[in-house]
């Protein structure tokens, strides 16, 4: 065996998983090659280096969920064990046609979204057609801007949480910080004459790692009155930081449209700003949002 | 009662039981892996869900933790290729570190200060972390590594190899200019 072999079998004779006539072999060209000698040792001081410094685990944070808050998600999204305890089962089909029944129909359902909702996606489905709905307006933002520092609150109070499936698979506890965005103190300029962005949006905690973002509403916009979005985001680890991450330009109502599809970091807050006038219509206020 | 017997049998306990004893451990591997709380909560969440799915499908040749593993790194790897899909990744496409980085008793063992050398595993391209995870974290052998991770052996050899060199250049202050870069792909 020569240096470039035996050094091929660093790692097995690190680990300890070298074995029978290699073993010798490696051993028997350690026993006459100084060199090999060094360079082994070299590797298992690295090793041990590399051992002690991931072991090492103080700068990892601690959980963001509580033990019993993660369990009982967990044995929420578990059928076989909802199903022992007594719990309702949601099928996944139920909860994805309750998905588009609120993206299709999100006028008729605006009585009971509050003011602004932050919904958590379903972790557990592995489909992502409907991972996440997130479903939040602020109307009057500029006015309390201060209204996001309780998203938790107005999801805990809202009355339609508990008759909605989609709330009832969604007990996640992150929020949002409080939204400061740079985009509504400095609206973009738009080609309505006097308007300005008015809306300040939290959307939704996004948990996956990319989104497209589905606004379903029929809204007014022309294209002599056209509508501009702005979904900006804020990772959650760092609410200081806020960035745009698409815009877009809308001149006619539609149902289902899609707004962007959009590279969003992980886990962050997704706002949407518009200067639409129909800020403040039921058709807006029943806007849904999916990530996707 | 093996956790995998209670789960099947008192699912309820079974659940608290998996939270209590194999979350911390999950979610500091998840959180090397991710290098966030909250994808790495969400992660173990995910493995955990399914693990109680498919607890029929376990069968102890290995140990629990090592079923779990697997399960986290497909999710793991489901969740990368999504995000390929969607961003700007340069990370494929940084060069190889020179052949002539520093030897391995000049760097990286000598290196006192274990946040260094944890910051520079951090930077790693995601293929070369998770080697180096199971490997330093999880202390597991080339054998167990190719297994979990579905590589042949010379596959987690040569990954370990390459992985050492850019942690080596790394502590070495030599590979701040790919770091550079990579950061300016994926502002783009």
């Amino acid at each position: 065996m020569n240096c470039q072999e035996a050094q091929s079998y660093i790692e097995e004779a690190i680990d300890g998983s070298l074995k029978g006539s290699r073993k010798r072999k490696v051993d028997a060209h350690l026993s006459r090659c100084a060199d090999c000698r060094k360079r082994f040792a070299a590797e298992k001081a690295e090793h041990v280096a590399l051992f002690r410094a991931l072991k090492n685990v103080s700068d990892i944070p601690p959980f963001p969920v509580s033990d019993a808050d993660f369990t009982a998600r967990l044995l929420e999204a578990i059928p076989a064990a909802t199903a022992k305890a007594g719990g309702v089962l949601v099928p996944i089909w139920l909860r994805r046609a309750a998905v588009f029944a609120l993206i299709c129909g999100g006028t008729a359902l605006a009585a009971w979204i509050g003011q602004e909702l932050i919904e958590n996606g379903e972790s557990g489905i592995e489909n992502d057609s409907v991972d996440l709905v997130g479903r939040g307006i602020h109307d009057a933002p500029e006015s309390s801007p201060g209204r996001a520092a309780s998203p938790l609150a107005a999801v805990e109070s809202s009355p339609g949480r508990a008759a909605s499936p989609l709330a009832a698979a969604s007990t996640a506890r992150t929020g949002c910080a409080p939204y400061q965005s740079p985009e509504s103190s400095s609206p973009p300029a738009t080609s309505k004459g006097e308007s300005k962005m008015t809306v300040k949006t939290l959307v939704a905690n996004v948990k996956r790692t990319a989104a497209t973002v589905l606004l379903g509403a029929s809204l007014g916009a022309t294209a002599e009155d056209p509508y501009q979005f702005i979904i900006s985001g804020t990772p959650v680890d760092n609410p200081r930081r806020s960035f745009v991450t698409a815009s877009t330009t809308l001149e006619t109502g539609r149902l289902g449209f899609t707004l962007a599809s959009a590279p969003l970091e992980a886990r962050q807050c997704v706002r949407l700003a518009t200067n639409g006038t129909a800020l403040n219509s039921k058709e807006f206020k029943g806007m849904a949002i999916s990530i996707k | 009662m093996e956790i995998e017997d209670e789960i099947k049998q008192r699912p309820e306990a079974g659940a608290r039981r998996l939270v209590a004893e194999y979350r911390e451990r999950l979610y500091q591997v998840a959180y090397r892996l991710c290098l966030n709380a909250a994808d790495a909560d969400d992660l173990v969440f995910r493995t955990m869900q399914r693990a109680m799915e498919r607890i029929g499908g376990y069968h102890p040749t290995g140990s629990f933790y090592q079923w779990l593993y697997a399960i986290m790194v497909n999710f793991r790897r489901m969740d990368l290729r999504r995000k390929a899909a969607n961003m700007l990744d340069f990370t494929d496409e940084l060069p190889e570190v020179a052949s002539d980085a520093p030897a391995p008793s000049e760097t990286l063992a000598a290196a006192e200060d274990a946040s260094a050398v944890r910051a520079a595993v951090d930077s790693l391209p995601d293929i070369f972390r998770e080697v180096v995870v199971f490997r330093y974290f999880e202390d597991m052998s080339v054998p167990e590594i190719a297994q979990l991770l579905g590589l042949p052996e010379g596959s987690v050899k040569s990954r370990l190899s390459r992985a050492k060199l850019r942690l080596r250049a790394h502590l070495a202050g030599t590979i701040e200019v790919l770091d550079a870069f990579k950061q300016d792909g994926t502002k783009k």
